[in-house]
């Protein structure tokens, strides 16, 4: 029983530690030979090393069964998440395969700002040249709270605009070189300058 | 093809840069190769976004031309010198290095098969993500413009128009330098692919700790970690999110603090150093979860009465401090901009009633517990953890590291917890308010105390396993598995070693080779 038990343990043995601790360090009168007692030792702690008696294989193999249970357990809530997150990556994948491609990478467009004005405003407002973007009820600059409805309307297609067309600082004040206009175009602005009835790009001198 | 090996290359600057810290000190403190190669990355990019920041607050250029790349440059050709010469050097002295770790080849193995779909889907997926355009992708973009545009970063913005602006600039340095290498068209797949790496670097070091503490069946069930929860698939572990960057690098830093409560060794905390300023520099969770850690560590040598110096606490805390100072230059640029954290302020303290605090308290624990990252009950990690802490009653040679992560787990819990509250006791007679947000917010942040209840209940499961016989394990003797080298500055005395004595035995030297 005790060689079965030695035997076991030994094939049980699933790492060679790195920890450094005394109570395994100094097996005070422990026989190396025995692996139940040695296990044992490193169970009960220094304090107990010594004692015998049965509560100390009962708490042994109850170690041993917890710590095998809760290996089992990690092992499962791991496998499952793994599986859960491979399936969501695999959806990803699957979306991104029915959005347009432009030479051969998938491209992800932002329907209420047409490819055609992004192309339109890269062409004419030179890379370094600074823009503002203006919408209805939109503060972009100062401290003026923004109307909720403008906020959620607009601002996604500013943010969208600002990372497409970067390289290009966006700017409030005397810095501004070129206006973007969002959804309302002033009356003023000349038909030259009007991509759309709802987007145009005007030279700040010009208004 | 050709854009692949220019992000190869990108990355592979960025090891060698971090090569210059780690390499000599994995060296001495017995990392082998892959933890060593992963943890260059990771500090490499912690590297990345510190020159980067410095260079932005001081209003110099934050494109990689014309001083970030050089500078870079410079600090991989170290790197590369570095190597090299630790190739033709003489083998280091086996000196309190952790046992080997055999079969962490197998861990590795699970790393990259699991790691690789991530990376593969995240090279094909464009920017698609609000919270990249309007932030992580944006800010890099015009980092790579050439300067902090003060309408994106700075005071110039309307505050409630551009949130989340004391968001610090690694991720964004990180999609500047792919940028660089790769071009603008290319850029954002690029910097998509960083994301999984990062996790997947972050899990080559935790498949070798854990392999070389707990055993190599812990050390493969750690492997998938941090691909296993819920948001991962859809956003953060495939878009440019900083979650699972930071939940990286601060795993890293945590693994490396579980090494040096193992081995004592000084070099695992200067290792830890970069991982730290890098969690610091991602998100700023960082600052609460290397926070978490550093105390739990200091906690962890004082409230264990294990180690053989009184002044072993301090280690960690100056790990801890020096990580905050590395990451001041921002705080103070943000102050001086008049952009302060989205959790201070706006708090309405006079109306604040006890009721309000235990209905918010609570509204803000059940949609935490309930949008734990996982996709089943959340019991099942409660479970795991309490069998950890189990373990560690039954098996006192796991448990200061199980006090250790444990404690890391229960203070970030709480910093989240607290976090929370100050947003819900904005509106305290209305919490519900918040309910919307944090649900939003608590799925990508939990990512890493997600993590952290599997590291937990491994170490705790693994070591009660391992406790092997003397006669073959000999592993567990000082001696065996760390030996002492008098003038290596690295390595603590023997006597400091975390070594557990019987209860009231003075702390004695085992094995003072003196």
């Amino acid at each position: 029983m005790g060689q079965r038990a030695s035997a076991g343990i030994r094939r049980a043995s699933l790492a060679r530690p790195v920890a450094v601790v005394a109570s395994e360090a100094h097996p005070v009168g422990s026989d190396s030979d025995n692996a139940a007692g040695a296990v044992q030792d490193a169970v009960d702690g220094p304090e107990d090393g010594n004692r015998a008696g049965g509560g100390r294989l009962g708490r042994e193999l109850a170690a041993r069964l917890l710590a095998s249970v809760a290996l089992m357990l990690v092992a499962g809530c791991v496998g499952a998440g793994w599986w859960h997150a491979d399936r969501d990556r695999a959806g990803v994948m699957a979306a991104a395969a029915r959005l347009p491609t432009s030479d051969g990478r998938v491209v992800f467009v932002v329907p209420r700002v047409p490819e055609g004005f992004i192309r339109y405003v890269s062409a004419r407002v030179p890379a370094g040249d600074p823009v503002q973007y203006v919408a209805p009820g939109l503060a972009l600059c100062g401290t003026a709270r923004p109307r909720y409805a403008a906020w959620r309307a607009w601002m996604g297609q500013v943010f969208w605009l600002q990372y497409r067309l970067a390289p290009r600082p966006s700017a409030c004040g005397a810095a501004v070189r070129w206006r973007i206009y969002l959804g309302q175009v002033p009356p003023g602005v000349s038909a030259g300058d009007r991509w759309s009835p709802t987007l145009a790009v005007v030279p700040a001198h010009r208004r | 093809m050709t854009d692949l090996l220019r992000l190869a290359a990108a990355d592979l600057a960025l090891v060698l840069v971090g090569a210059v810290q780690v390499w000599p000190v994995a060296r001495r403190v017995g990392l082998p190769l892959p933890p060593r190669v992963a943890l260059c990355f990771i500090t490499g990019v912690g590297v990345l976004a510190v020159l980067s920041t410095l260079l932005g607050v001081a209003g110099g250029p934050t494109g990689v031309l014309p001083v970030l790349g050089p500078v870079l440059a410079a600090a991989a050709l170290a790197g590369l010198i570095v190597i090299a010469r630790d190739r033709r050097g003489p083998p280091a002295r086996q000196t309190r290095r952790p046992r080997p770790a055999p079969y962490a080849w197998v861990g590795y193995v699970v790393v990259a098969a699991v790691a690789a779909p991530f990376v593969v889907t995240a090279w094909r997926l464009p920017v698609s993500s609000n919270d990249e355009y309007m932030m992580w992708a944006l800010r890099g973009r015009m980092l790579a413009a050439g300067h902090l545009d003060p309408l994106v970063f700075g005071g110039a913005a309307n505050p409630l128009t551009y949130q989340s602006r004391e968001y610090p600039l690694g991720l964004p340095a990180l999609f500047s330098w792919v940028q660089r290498w790769v071009g603008a068209d290319t850029a954002e797949y690029g910097a998509h692919v960083q994301v999984p790496l990062l996790g997947a670097a972050a899990l080559v070091v935790a498949v070798w700790t854990i392999s070389t503490m707990s055993g190599w069946l812990a050390g493969i069930l750690i492997a998938p970690a941090l691909f296993t929860a819920t948001d991962v698939g859809r956003h953060t572990g495939v878009l440019f999110f900083a979650d699972l960057p930071v939940a990286a690098a601060a795993l890293t830093v945590i693994l490396l603090l579980l090494s040096w409560l193992a081995t004592g060794g000084r070099g695992w905390l200067l290792l830890a150093f970069g991982p730290a300023v890098a969690a610091l520099y991602l998100k700023t969770e960082g600052l609460l979860f290397v926070a978490a850690a550093c105390v739990a560590a200091a906690a962890a040598v004082r409230v264990c009465p294990a180690t053989g110096s009184r002044r072993a606490h301090r280690g960690p805390l100056l790990l801890g401090g020096a990580a905050l100072a590395a990451v001041l230059p921002w705080q103070v640029w943000l102050a001086s901009h008049g952009v302060h954290s989205r959790f201070v302020g706006g708090q309405r303290w006079g109306s604040l009633r006890v009721g309000h605090l235990l209905h918010g308290s609570g509204l803000v624990l059940r949609n935490m517990a309930t949008y734990w990252p996982v996709p089943y009950s959340t019991y099942w990690a409660i479970l795991a953890a309490l069998s950890a802490a189990a373990l560690a009653v039954l098996v006192p040679a796991g448990r200061r590291a199980v006090v250790f992560l444990g404690g890391t787990l229960a203070l970030i819990v709480v910093g989240l917890w607290l976090q929370y509250m100050l947003t819900v006791l904005r509106n305290p007679r209305n919490p519900a308010a918040a309910a919307g947000y944090i649900r939003s917010n608590v799925t990508r942040v939990e990512l890493l105390p997600a993590a952290l209840v599997w590291l937990l209940t491994l170490v705790a499961a693994g070591t009660a396993l391992a406790a092997a016989p003397r006669s073959q394990a000999g592993s567990l003797s000082p001696p065996d598995s760390v030996q002492h080298r008098p003038n290596d500055p690295l390595n603590l005395p023997p006597d400091r070693v975390d070594v557990v004595h019987p209860a009231g035995a003075p702390s004695t030297p085992t094995n003072r080779s003196s």
